[in-house]
């Protein structure tokens, strides 16, 4: 009987797993493109940050493939790292009047980077329980 | 002992889920083919340099023009501001002197970069033979003919020229207004008609920049050409 339980849990939770990589790819994919409608506007007037936007774009969507692809934990951990270091990046020009982009100090509300930060949080929300549910799993298969 | 409910085959079920994942994995890699294509022709856009104007194009022709045209302006206004005793009448020549000075480095920048001579073997006014309409339309709309036999609309004759020279101060005064006035008329169906020929922007809100200071500057002269005395 506990050998039956366990498999239909570990059943159970490969299911879990695969739907938050699902949910992770999306919110990855969603993320890179709320970047693209201000790319040009970015690579025209602060080059560096357009850049940024373009590795950052480049890294949500190789993140969101490997997700995708691949059973390991490397492209949660990834996504964890990526959506924090955009999250500061975000703070960090509303905060400070960095060059080109004194402008956006103060404008917490742009709509574009509203949204981004949105899908950057729900990221980064389902990349953590998707490391928790992979040590979960991890801890299951060692027990039996 | 089984603890799954009998009428549902956990194989299939498991079958029929893994085949939906496949489904939705395969169309999020699809979409994330498609942004990647989409960043990538954004990018090469934005970061392309934009190709230089051909020797032919409306914005060679403009900038060449133009600065014929502003040269003589340039011309009226210097003889002007020497001679007359109007502080208005020097301030306006000043003001064209020099605003038209700077437009005139501006436009032959923009030649310089674009890897053009500054002048060509084209017949002047080329370049808006594709606007012959718009052309006569304004034409059609101006207050008096423009004194000018030139190819380019609104340029003074050479003897004109000289007139301003010669002629007693109050008449040189009288004359310039005249010849500014018909010159900026000129110079605004030209800066219309580049505005909507010319591909790149900067040609065409140096353009409209054109035509709107003119255009004030011509209801100044006016003021002042209607005026008994002029001090």
């Amino acid at each position: 009987v506990s050998a039956t339980a366990a498999r239909i849990g570990s059943r159970s939770g490969s299911t879990r797993t695969e739907r938050l990589r699902l949910a992770l790819a999306t919110a990855l994919i969603a993320a890179a493109a709320a970047h693209l409608p201000p790319l040009t506007d970015h690579l025209h007037e602060a080059p560096w940050m357009g850049w940024l936007f373009v590795a950052f774009i480049g890294a949500a969507l190789g993140s969101a493939a490997g997700t995708l692809l691949t059973s390991t934990t490397g492209p949660a951990k990834a996504s964890i790292g990526l959506t924090l270091a955009a999250l500061a990046t975000y703070c960090a020009t509303r905060l400070l009047p960095l060059p080109q982009l004194a402008d956006d100090v103060g404008d917490w509300l742009d709509p574009w980077g509203l949204t981004s930060v949105a899908l950057e949080l729900t990221a980064l929300v389902i990349a953590v329980q998707l490391r928790r549910q992979a040590g979960r799993q991890e801890k299951g298969a060692r027990a039996l | 002992v089984t603890i799954e409910a009998p009428h549902q085959d956990p194989v299939r079920l498991e079958l029929r889920e893994q085949s939906r994942f496949v489904a939705v994995r395969n169309g999020l890699l699809a979409v994330i083919g498609v942004l990647a294509l989409l960043a990538a022709a954004i990018t090469g856009h934005a970061v392309a340099p934009a190709a230089a104007p051909a020797e032919t194009s409306a914005d060679a022709g403009f900038a060449r023009d133009m600065t014929a045209h502003h040269a003589q302006a340039v011309q009226m206004a210097e003889i002007i501001r020497t001679r007359t005793g109007s502080a208005a009448i020097r301030t306006i020549a000043t003001d064209v002197s020099l605003t038209q000075t700077a437009q005139m480095g501006i436009m032959q920048g923009w030649l310089s970069a674009w890897g053009l001579p500054y002048g060509s073997t084209a017949p002047r006014m080329a370049w808006m033979s594709d606007d012959q309409d718009h052309m006569a339309a304004m034409t059609a709309h101006q207050p008096a003919p423009l004194p000018s036999s030139a190819a380019m609309p609104g340029m003074a004759k050479p003897a004109d020229i000289r007139r301003l020279q010669t002629l007693p101060v109050t008449d040189a005064d009288r004359l310039f207004l005249q010849l500014m006035i018909a010159h900026h008329r000129g110079g605004i169906q030209m800066a219309a008609a580049g505005e909507e020929l010319a591909s790149r922007t900067e040609v065409q809100q140096l353009a409209s920049r054109i035509a709107s200071s003119q255009r004030a500057e011509i209801t100044q002269m006016q003021t002042l050409l209607a005026a008994p005395t002029r001090s």
